[in-house]
């Protein structure tokens, strides 16, 4: 017997299925059906933060990369990986690692059920050897490399060590040479078992799907109901900032600053304060602020400029970063901005403008296959529903968003970190 | 899929767009890719991009659009070939969605008019400033192509390939050319590009109120003189030209340049797409099989043939000692290729891939948009379900025929 819940949304006169299997697996259904094809999302709420755990009561510290490194081996098994299974249906697969999850995918338009069998099978038969292991080392050692070139990717880690102590969200999400030198055959199967078990899993697929596909690819898979006690271990984090300014030299043309703001966390993000912080962050840097258009007029920014709300289940940031010639005017200028806008708050004409191209933005995440079903795994290990976003979004007042804007943006609590290119 | 001229030179394709939450309305203006109006063309998009007569101010344009739920326009240039596109794109949520009941497809029509045909102008030019300003952020763009480390390599290779061709003229124009540049040449640019141009209208949408209409209204009385698409330009063969470039970086990067020596026919194109994918499009191919997986010797490592300059390209990330050994593996396997056996799996399992890949193209908005442009440039009018009857129909002999004209002109590295 399953357990079938129907979620509907009025706004956009649509509905989506959860169901819970036996096997304790959950399915997330959302039938397009003037679609071809379909994107298909196996996803565990294990990524790269997840460092301390307890299984069964017993505690286990890993390695910094484990969960992607683990990723990386569940796309093979005895008798062989992933993508040669994938290339007999014609199926368009992948798999993904992020700082809260990792997911396994494919899209296809046809061999559906087929690829189902491929994707449930593989990522519930972990087979790991020290040799296997080995040759992972250095394929994700190249990865790691790749990522070290990127001045984008430095500046993200430079802000979040420069905010965080003790969180994992300030390692790389693929770990380090050293770090991953440390990983074994044994740390593999123990990650596994605690995040692999049907019952810490999401099945969530979009398209031109029925749920009966789904419930009958998932019983074809066989999962025996295996439930162990996961507890993740949520780090001690302090409300200070490690350090308040760092820059580094790559060879770039023109310098990239970032500028983070380590925001209050109380017990649990909410979807209300995500989604405030979206508002602000578009109203204080978007394309319509005055922050924005006077810079670029200034020629201290170009389009490369933005502001993002970085946050997860028990860390929350806001960054602002952008390429400019003039490092410390850009820092003086977005301070002085948010020293304006916390001063004077934010007016009803601004927030209208900016809820109005939130509300559009919202609507669009529903149209494409893949955007659904990764928002369904996202809010399902969150706790919300699809629609949460949408609905949590119409109660949203220019009071709340004033009374937000007060506690964020605390000046000791800010770290600048700038990448300059190489000196000549 | 409903295609029309609306006038000499302009013709507009309507899509289907019930599926999608958006509407989407695109122009593509084709022309020529001169070398002399290289870099004008680069920052007319972003100069036209800030606003127009209705709206004539970067941040009152941005409320405008904020206040169409969102709506997002936008102006960039592409060069295909022997050709360049400017296009400009207006996407929006459908009707249905709008809270108010408004019309906001009819306003989204008038808003990529308003840009296209009525932009901001004094003194018998663009407006001074704004142009200083763009300048100054082409210049930045250009000189920011070195931060992204796979694709400045990839950059170089195709300079070093393409030489003087019109196929090599660059898509964001030449820094020495930027200071030339006045409001009034610029806007004589414009202009012409306005009247002299293939033009290319694509609407993906639920419904067409008023928006044929309004464009053949808008291109009414154009004259279309000068307005020619350039066919393909074959790359010559050469000796293998090696290059290699020191720059500080944690992973090494290596290009390769291949080119057919002539023109591939419609078929042989069909066959070259099958082959490449085998050699290195997909994730069980040769060169993702046998150069990143078994030997290790890379990150990624991937082909893909641009039907439109019939040149095949093939970029690695490898680590720097390795760049000659990864070299030599992709040479192998693409020998491997034509001298060795490529089993029916491998064939009947790329076509999998390919075919799968040609009915997504109708899941995305701008899927059929993007398949039909460039079916237009090319001069040809094959659906995507024709284009799988004529992969499905490719044979082993065949694969090994077309991977048979490709010659290595350009090997590009990039390490420590």
């Amino acid at each position: 017997m399953q357990d079938i819940k129907i979620i509907k949304s009025d706004v956009l006169n649509e509905q989506y299925s959860l169901i819970k299997t036996d096997c304790g697996l959950t399915i997330a259904c959302y039938p397009m059906p003037k679609h071809n094809g379909i994107h298909a999302v196996f996803a565990t709420n294990f990524g790269s933060i997840n460092r301390q755990f307890s299984v069964d009561g017993e505690e286990y510290t890993v390695p910094a990369g484990i969960a992607h490194f683990l990723e990386h081996k569940m796309f093979e098994n005895e008798d062989g990986d992933a993508f040669e299974k994938f290339a007999k249906t014609g199926a368009n697969a992948n798999a993904f690692t992020s700082f809260d999850k990792t997911c396994y995918i494919f899209s296809a338009t046809s061999n559906i059920d087929e690829s189902l069998d491929i994707l449930l099978s593989f990522v519930t038969q972990p087979y790991f050897t020290k040799e296997t292991v080995d040759k992972e080392q250095g394929i994700i050692g190249q990865e790691i490399k790749m990522y070290d070139d990127s001045a984008s990717w430095r500046v993200l880690f430079g802000i979040l060590e420069g905010l965080y102590h003790n969180h994992s969200v300030k390692e790389d999400i693929a770990g380090s040479v050293e770090s991953i030198a440390e990983i074994t055959p044994e740390m593999l199967y123990k990650c596994a078992e605690a995040f692999y078990s049907p019952s810490e899993m999401l099945l969530s697929v979009a398209g031109n799907i029925t749920q009966q596909q789904l419930i009958d690819a998932v019983e074809r898979a066989g999962f025996t109901a295996e439930k162990h006690e996961v507890v993740r271990k949520r780090i001690e984090e302090p409300d200070e900032i490690v350090y308040a300014e760092k820059s580094i030299n790559m060879p770039i043309s023109i310098p990239l600053v970032a500028i983070g703001f380590k925001e209050k966390v109380g017990d649990k993000i909410t979807a209300k304060q995500e989604i405030i912080g979206d508002i602000i962050i578009d109203i204080l840097t978007g394309s319509t602020s005055d922050l924005f258009n006077k810079l670029y007029d200034a020629n201290v920014v170009n389009g490369t400029f933005e502001g993002e709300v970085f946050s997860g289940s028990d860390y929350y940031s806001t960054i602002i970063s952008g390429e400019t010639n003039d490092p410390p005017l850009l820092v003086s200028e977005v301070q002085a901005a948010i020293d304006k806008i916390k001063a004077e708050g934010i007016s009803e004409e601004q927030f209208s403008i900016s809820k109005n191209a939130m509300y559009g933005s919202m609507v669009i995440d529903f149209e494409n296959m893949e955007e659904v079903a990764t928002s369904m795994v996202n809010q399902y290990f969150k706790g919300n529903t699809l629609y949460n976003s949408l609905e949590t979004f119409r109660e949203i007042t220019l009071e709340d968003v004033n009374c937000q804007l007060k506690e964020m943006f605390r000046p000791d609590k800010r770290t600048v970190f700038t990448v300059y290119p190489m000196e000549a | 899929m409903e295609r029309k001229s609306i006038q000499n030179n302009v013709s507009l394709t309507f899509l289907p767009g019930d599926k999608f939450k958006r509407n989407r309305i695109s122009v593509s203006f084709i022309v020529p890719n001169d070398r002399e109006k290289a870099t004008m063309f680069a920052v007319l998009p972003t100069l036209l991009e800030r606003g127009y007569q209705d709206y004539p101010d970067m941040c009152m344009f941005s409320k405008k659009l904020s206040s169409m739920y969102g709506a997002s326009f936008s102006a960039a240039t592409a060069v295909v070939g022997r050709n360049r596109y400017l296009r400009f794109t207006i996407q929006g949520i459908r009707n249905q969605y709008c809270l108010n009941g408004e019309d906001l497809l009819a306003e989204m029509t008038d808003v990529i008019l308003g840009v296209i045909f009525r932009p901001c102008v004094e003194n018998d030019g663009f407006i001074s400033d704004w142009l200083e300003v763009e300048k100054v952020k082409l210049r930045e763009e250009i000189e920011g192509e070195i931060n992204d480390k796979r694709g400045y390599c990839v950059k170089n290779a195709q300079r070093k390939f393409f030489k003087d061709s019109k196929n090599g003229v660059e898509r964001l124009g030449y820094p020495e050319d930027i200071d030339g540049i006045t409001p009034q040449a610029l806007y004589e640019c414009y202009k012409q590009l306005i009247s002299d141009s293939i033009v290319e209208i694509f609407v993906t949408a639920d419904e067409d109120t008023t928006i044929t209409e309004k464009f053949t209204a808008a291109f009414a009385g154009r004259k279309t003189a000068a307005a020619q698409i350039l066919p393909i330009e074959v790359m010559p063969k050469t000796e293998v030209e090696n290059y290699s470039e020191s720059l500080d970086i944690v992973q090494g990067k290596v290009c390769l340049f291949y080119t057919t020596e002539r023109q591939l026919t419609e078929d042989e194109r069909y066959i070259m797409l099958v082959a490449s994918s085998i050699f290195g499009g997909t994730a069980s191919s040769r060169l993702f099989k046998n150069v990143r997986e078994k030997q290790s010797l890379c990150y990624y490592c991937a082909a893909a043939y641009n039907g439109f300059t019939a040149s095949m390209r093939v970029d690695s990330g490898v680590e720097h000692e390795n760049c000659d050994k990864t070299v030599a593996a992709i040479q192998k396997e693409l020998s491997d290729l034509i001298n060795g056996e490529i089993t029916e799996k491998e064939i009947n399992e790329t076509k999998l891939v390919l075919l799968n890949s040609l009915d997504a193209i109708y899941d995305g908005l701008h899927g059929l948009e993007a398949w039909y442009l460039n079916e237009a440039v090319r001069g040809t009018n094959v659906s995507p379900q024709q284009a799988k009857e004529r992969i499905s129909a490719v044979t082993e002999q065949q694969i090994k025929d077309v991977l048979k004209l490709l010659h290595l002109n350009v090997v590009y590295k990039l390490t420590k």
